[in-house]
């Protein structure tokens, strides 16, 4: 079966004063239609930067260095920015952190949803745009009395609800969720977390819930990818990933999360965050690994498969002869 | 819990703060937001003491009360047995040099255009009797406290040159260089990943056990408070709903608000795994009666004929009350 989303071999560098950065190195994964791939790892080892070479909107000091993107056959790095346009929004589309902010203050929250369709499919009639947008609001959860109210009359997780269903107004294929919920308290995020398992129960959507929060991905993904310093380290299901963690890095990002639980004290991943400007030889993670072994400081890990889901960039799974 | 007032560190005794929003002009459109209402808060000294609600509950507007940045409408708040109302000027200065503050974003909490040296060393200009070399030493101690170490490589960098734990244990060591009594903390880690979290929840941990200092920690986080805290109270529209040690508060909570904050969080790591509450609706009653419990209208177990009376805080297990009806 072909994939609804391919990323293949993806590496973006960037170019800053102090030289040029990887920050996404030689990243694969597959999105399928209904099902979800979370993307965790700290601060600064690449996801945004994922998400937005998907969308097409990378920053200008960026680059695509290897790969493809390859939507419903098309590889979306070869396309032109007229195709690209078209695609964000009706195909593809996204959710940003801060996508609150960016509704429009001085137009009914309602009317900006029923504009963004007109914009994508004009030829959708006025009164059939509005009927779409009120399901679309029952969808997320808010009243349909509420449509023509104006952002400042929503509270910070209507809006974010209301972003989701504007994300949801041209039936988009895919979502690229990028931190949808931080920033918000526990009751709005548990809400949000519904609506978008609801959603993409419903729609057949594929997505990439981008979130640096492990528990976050969890409750929402059917997959987990796990980044560090600009690598993919392991991905699997969302059971593999929880249960039988194979990579140290993975591991050490399950400790640190702090839970109701009390029988388990979180401890931070040692060590300082990697630096892209001064990786170190060998696998990237081994200064802050609790079993490094000489080998890892040498040579770079390769890839080894756990299951037919699961697979893990270290050689401690090689060592242990999986 | 104790409850003599006079030991304790911070008292809220029947705190009302209001906010007036809406146009200024047009007088009938004024909204008044009861941000607290009537709260009594005990909190004793040496401990850390966990604020809990979802967005918009009140915490903040707690927190500004005790540093004093606001005045209560009505009630009154006291700090290491002080009335804050009687504090003015030249005293109040002073006095607020016990009391510090660290805020949910360092990155806009520190001026970028500070060095760490001159962050850290700038509450220090107020103690004249200090020599430079003096000064020097404290903040170098205090950079060491919060875990920047070596201090001295620290010191002539700027907010921009540092990762976003790096700033906030800045803002930490800023902070906690006049040796304050009491240290409130506003959502810290709430732009932070959840390993460099850990590492300041860590630190605050190991800055209470040396200082012994009173820590009001902020937060929407039952879990993160539990870990941290000895105390929480669950605060919601202005009121304590439900107040005791952590341990009760999390492991037999009484109040539907507290188990729908329960509810709310992920299932990774839950200790109810397989229950839950299902106190809060999604569709909020519209029945609502004028003088009644605060969380009526999200409460799926409130009754017209029991809840349009407000609950008061009643006796729920040792030192653990909450206030509701089915209690
Ligand atoms: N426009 C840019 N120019 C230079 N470097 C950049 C740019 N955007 C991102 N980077 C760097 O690329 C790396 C990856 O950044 P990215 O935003 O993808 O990380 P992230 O995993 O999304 O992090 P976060 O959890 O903080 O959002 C980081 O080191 C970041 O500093
Ligand atoms: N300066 C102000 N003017 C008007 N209303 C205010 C002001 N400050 C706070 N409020 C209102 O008072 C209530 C309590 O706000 P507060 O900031 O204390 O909440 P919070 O619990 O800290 O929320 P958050 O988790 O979002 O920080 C809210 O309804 C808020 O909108
Ligand atoms: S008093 Fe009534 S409305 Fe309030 S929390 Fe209890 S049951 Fe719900
Ligand atoms: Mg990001
Ligand atoms: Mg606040």
């Amino acid at each position: 079966m072909q994939s609804l989303l391919e990323v293949k071999d993806l590496t973006v560098s960037y170019t800053t004063p102090a030289g040029k950065i990887l920050a996404v190195d030689r990243v694969s994964f597959q999105l399928e239609a209904g099902r979800s791939l979370g993307l965790v790892g700290e601060s600064g080892s690449g996801k945004s930067t994922i998400g937005t070479a998907i969308l097409g909107l990378l920053a200008d000091n960026a680059r695509v260095e290897t790969g493809a993107i390859v939507f419903e056959g098309h590889n979306l790095l070869e396309a032109d920015q007229e195709t690209l346009r078209r695609l964000r929004w009706k195909k593809i589309s996204m959710i940003f952190q801060a996508a609150m902010n960016a509704l429009n203050p001085i137009m009914p929250v309602g009317d900006q949803i029923v504009e963004a369709i007109r914009v994508h499919e004009p030829e959708v009639p006025l009164t059939a745009a509005r009927q779409r947008v009120a399901d679309l609001f029952r969808q997320v959860g808010i009243p349909a009395r509420r449509l023509r109210d104006y952002p400042h009359q929503y509270s910070g997780g209507m809006r974010q609800r209301a972003i989701i269903a504007m994300a949801l107004a041209c039936n988009p294929r895919v979502i690229i969720a990028d931190e949808p919920t931080t920033a918000l308290d526990v009751i709005v995020q548990d809400r949000i977390l519904k609506t978008i398992i609801r959603l993409q129960d419903r729609f057949d959507i594929g997505i990439l819930l981008i979130s640096h929060d492990i528990s976050v991905t969890a409750e929402v993904c059917h997959q987990i990818g796990v980044m560090y310093a600009g690598q993919l380290v392991e991905i699997g299901t969302k059971e593999e990933i929880l249960t039988t963690p194979a990579h140290p890095y993975t591991r050490a990002l399950l400790e640190a999360h702090i839970t109701l639980s009390n029988d388990r004290q979180p401890a931070p991943v040692p060590g300082p965050a990697a630096d892209l400007h001064r990786l170190p030889e060998g696998c990237r993670f081994h200064g802050r690994c609790r079993r490094p072994d000489a080998n890892c400081r040498r040579q770079t890990p390769s890839w080894h498969s756990l299951s037919a889901t699961h697979k893990v960039l270290c050689r401690e799974a090689e060592s242990n002869g999986n | 819990m104790e409850t003599d007032s006079r030991k304790d560190a911070i008292v809220l005794a029947g705190v009302t703060r209001l906010y007036r929003s809406g146009s200024r002009l047009l007088t009938a459109r004024q909204k008044t937001i009861r941000a607290l209402d009537e709260v009594d808060l005990n909190i004793p000294p040496g401990c850390i003491f966990g604020l809990v609600g979802e967005s918009g509950s009140g915490k903040t507007t707690a927190a500004r009360l005790m540093v004093r940045l606001e005045k209560p409408d009505s009630g009154t708040v006291s700090v290491l047995g002080r009335d804050m109302a009687g504090l003015h000027g030249k005293h109040l200065r002073r006095f607020r040099r016990k009391i510090q503050m660290i805020f949910q974003d360092p990155y806009q909490s520190l001026n970028p255009y500070q060095s760490v040296i001159s962050i850290v060393s700038e509450p220090l200009s107020l103690r004249r009797q200090m020599t430079k070399d003096q000064r020097l030493d404290k903040v170098l101690e205090t950079l060491a406290l919060v875990g920047l170490d070596p201090p001295s490589t620290y010191l002539h960098r700027y907010p921009h040159q540092l990762s976003g734990g790096q700033r906030q244990r800045v803002a930490i060591a800023r902070a906690m260089v006049l040796d304050p009594q009491v240290l409130i903390a506003d959502e810290p880690t709430s732009m932070l990943d959840a390993s460099i979290a850990v590492q300041i929840y860590r630190l605050m941990l190991k800055i209470q056990h040396r200082s012994k200092v009173t820590m009001v920690f902020i937060t929407h986080n039952l879990a993160a408070a539990n870990y941290l805290c000895d105390h929480i109270a669950v605060i919601y529209r202005g009121r304590i709903l439900e107040i005791g040690p952590s341990g009760s508060v999390i492991n037999s909570p009484c109040h539907p608000y507290t188990q729908a904050l329960l509810d709310a969080l992920p299932r990774f790591g839950h200790i109810w795994k397989e229950r839950r509450f299902d106190t809060m609706l999604d569709e909020p009653r519209s029945d609502i009666p004028q003088n009644g419990c605060v969380f009526y209208s999200r409460c799926s177990k409130a009754e017209y004929s029991t809840c349009r009376r407000q609950p008061v805080l009643k006796s729920a297990g040792r030192d653990h009350k909450a206030a509701c009806f089915l209690i």
